[in-house]
């Protein structure tokens, strides 16, 4: 599903966030992203959703290669993505369904359609009596479950989360991952960068470690570790 | 259809909410391209009724033979088979001296005035062919029995001709300037509206809208900045031009004026489109940097 060659990322500034990083990663697969700030995992995940360019090698993702995709292509490719960021990114002044129905509105979905899957989306992620609230009426992991429900929303092939539990209590974490988990079990591939020591233990997936720009370890059923 | 109405009834409704969050900076920018096109819709007219009567005077381009006082009978009978000869003319026509100073008080508009002594001579209108020499015409006239003077009426319409000349160049570079000005100004009050939306954008983006859709209520609040301006500009031209128009007409009677409903019509949306354009423009300029 996502397969990196010798990717080397460079930015304008000078830094290099990636170095000579080989990834492949299957359809379907959880994959846990670690290492120190810094390291280049929100870099890694920019790649994906061709937010950023490699510099040198190449990127492919669902058999698209990112850096031959014509600008006019990666709009479709990012509808085959859903991301959810440490940060939110909601818009304060819509409600949680204006939110999630967001997606669906800016990308030419048919009414009926955005009405049935916001609600459905809202539904599974135990929303449905928050659906009018505000963001700012909302917890932290109500905000990332809205979150989460945006990037689902339009049934994504991958799911790119970038330190989804780094602003939350660790039942919250919880809570998010076991939902996390379910999205990858209905088939999503699933990718989390996170600094949770604890869940990447109990969770027993694939882990790539991350340090200065570099793979330094990548075992299936891994724990925490760079 | 109703999927369709929806999606226009997004960008409709940002675009609406743009126009509203920036109400103060709106208003200044309206009023800009309202001015422009004011200034503009005015020039035009202007220039439409400058052309209007150049060509009347070129259509009734004919010069005046003034004869002598003392013009003898035979005299007369000779200067008559000369213009009745000569190539250059078209025609010409015997006006007495009474007969001119009632056409004379009826272009100034003076008909009231009672004049005691006449000072006018009896006078022949001659009308030439177009492209004549017009000097060598004028000195070999001179030469004829009985002629005094004549009128050079074709220097006049020449003098004319440079002074709207300068008056159209004077008119495009304001226009320019003023066009130029609007533009920029249109494009940083969208450029706001760009900034304040920063975070809808950014995840417009992240979910996959294509760049026209992001741009799209950009462009309809341009382009009802534009439409806008162009009403305001309209309506207050439409109002005053009639007022203008009646005014000259009452101190130079002589003037022609553009008052055909047609005419108007195609200034008016001459100057909804050069609006329309302007909005569009301004916001393209603002919108180059949002892609993906
Ligand atoms: N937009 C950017 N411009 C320049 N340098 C950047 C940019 N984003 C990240 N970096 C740098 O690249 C390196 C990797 O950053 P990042 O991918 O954010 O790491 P992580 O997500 O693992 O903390 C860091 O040194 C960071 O300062
Ligand atoms: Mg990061």
């Amino acid at each position: 599903m996502i397969q990196m060659y010798n990717v080397n990322k460079v930015y304008p500034n000078g830094v290099k966030a990636l170095n000579a990083i080989d990834i492949h990663i299957a359809r379907g697969e959880f994959v846990f992203l670690v290492g120190p700030s810094g390291a280049g995992k929100t870099t890694l995940m920019r790649l994906i959703f061709r937010d950023e360019l490699p510099s040198t090698g190449h990127v492919i993702v669902d058999g698209r290669n990112i850096e031959r995709l014509n600008a006019s292509k990666v709009p479709y490719l990012r509808r085959s993505i859903g991301v959810v960021f440490q940060d939110f990114r909601l818009l304060d002044n819509r409600t949680v369904f204006d939110n999630v129905a967001f997606a669906l509105r800016v990308t030419n979905t048919p009414y009926d359609e955005i009405q049935d899957r916001t609600n459905s989306v809202i539904d599974l992620l135990g929303l449905g009596h928050k659906k009018q609230f505000t963001p700012l009426q909302l917890s932290g992991g109500e905000k990332q479950r809205v979150c989460i429900a945006r990037a689902i929303v339009n049934n994504p092939a991958i799911l790119l989360t970038d330190e989804p539990t780094g602003n939350l209590d660790p039942d919250m974490s919880v809570e998010i991952m076991d939902i996390l988990a379910e999205i990858n079990k209905r088939g999503t591939t699933l990718l989390v960068a996170t600094h949770n020591t604890q869940i990447v233990n109990k969770m027993q997936r694939r882990v790539i470690g991350l340090v200065d720009g570099r793979v330094t370890s990548d075992k299936a059923k891994g724990v925490y570790n760079y | 259809m109703r999927d369709s109405a929806r999606g226009l009834s997004f960008h409709v409704q940002e675009a609406l909410d743009g126009l509203r969050q920036a109400v103060v900076m709106n208003l200044a920018t309206l009023s800009t391209v309202a001015i422009t096109l004011f200034i503009l819709g005015s020039f035009l007219l202007f220039m439409r009724n400058m052309n209007e009567n150049l060509k009347l005077l070129r259509s009734q381009l004919q010069l005046t033979v003034y004869l002598k006082k003392e013009i003898t009978e035979p005299q007369k009978t000779e200067l008559v088979s000369r213009l009745q000869g000569d190539p250059s003319i078209v025609n010409y026509r015997f006006v007495g001296r009474d007969a001119a100073l009632k056409t004379v008080k009826e272009w100034m508009g003076w008909s009231d005035f009672e004049v005691r002594d006449n000072p006018l001579p009896d006078s022949f209108d001659v009308k030439l062919h177009e492209g004549v020499d017009f000097d060598a015409f004028v000195s070999r006239a001179k030469s004829w029995p009985g002629v005094d003077d004549l009128s050079v009426g074709e220097k006049e319409v020449g003098a004319l001709i440079k002074l709207l000349d300068l008056a159209r160049s004077v008119g495009l570079v304001l226009v320019l300037v003023l066009g130029t000005a609007s533009l920029m100004i249109i494009a940083n009050t969208i450029k706001l509206t760009v900034y304040a939306r920063r975070t809808e954008i950014s995840i417009m983006k992240l979910v996959g809208a294509t760049n026209w859709f992001i741009r799209m209520p950009f462009l309809i609040e341009g382009f009802l900045q534009g439409l806008l301006g162009a009403a305001i500009a309209l309506a207050l031209l439409l109002t005053g031009y009639p007022v203008v128009v009646a005014r000259l007409s009452g101190i130079a009677p002589f003037l022609r004026f553009v008052t055909d409903s047609a005419d108007l019509f195609r200034l008016s949306w001459q100057l909804v489109l050069m609006g329309v354009l302007l909005g569009l423009l301004g916001s393209l300029i603002s919108l180059r940097r949002i892609a993906v």
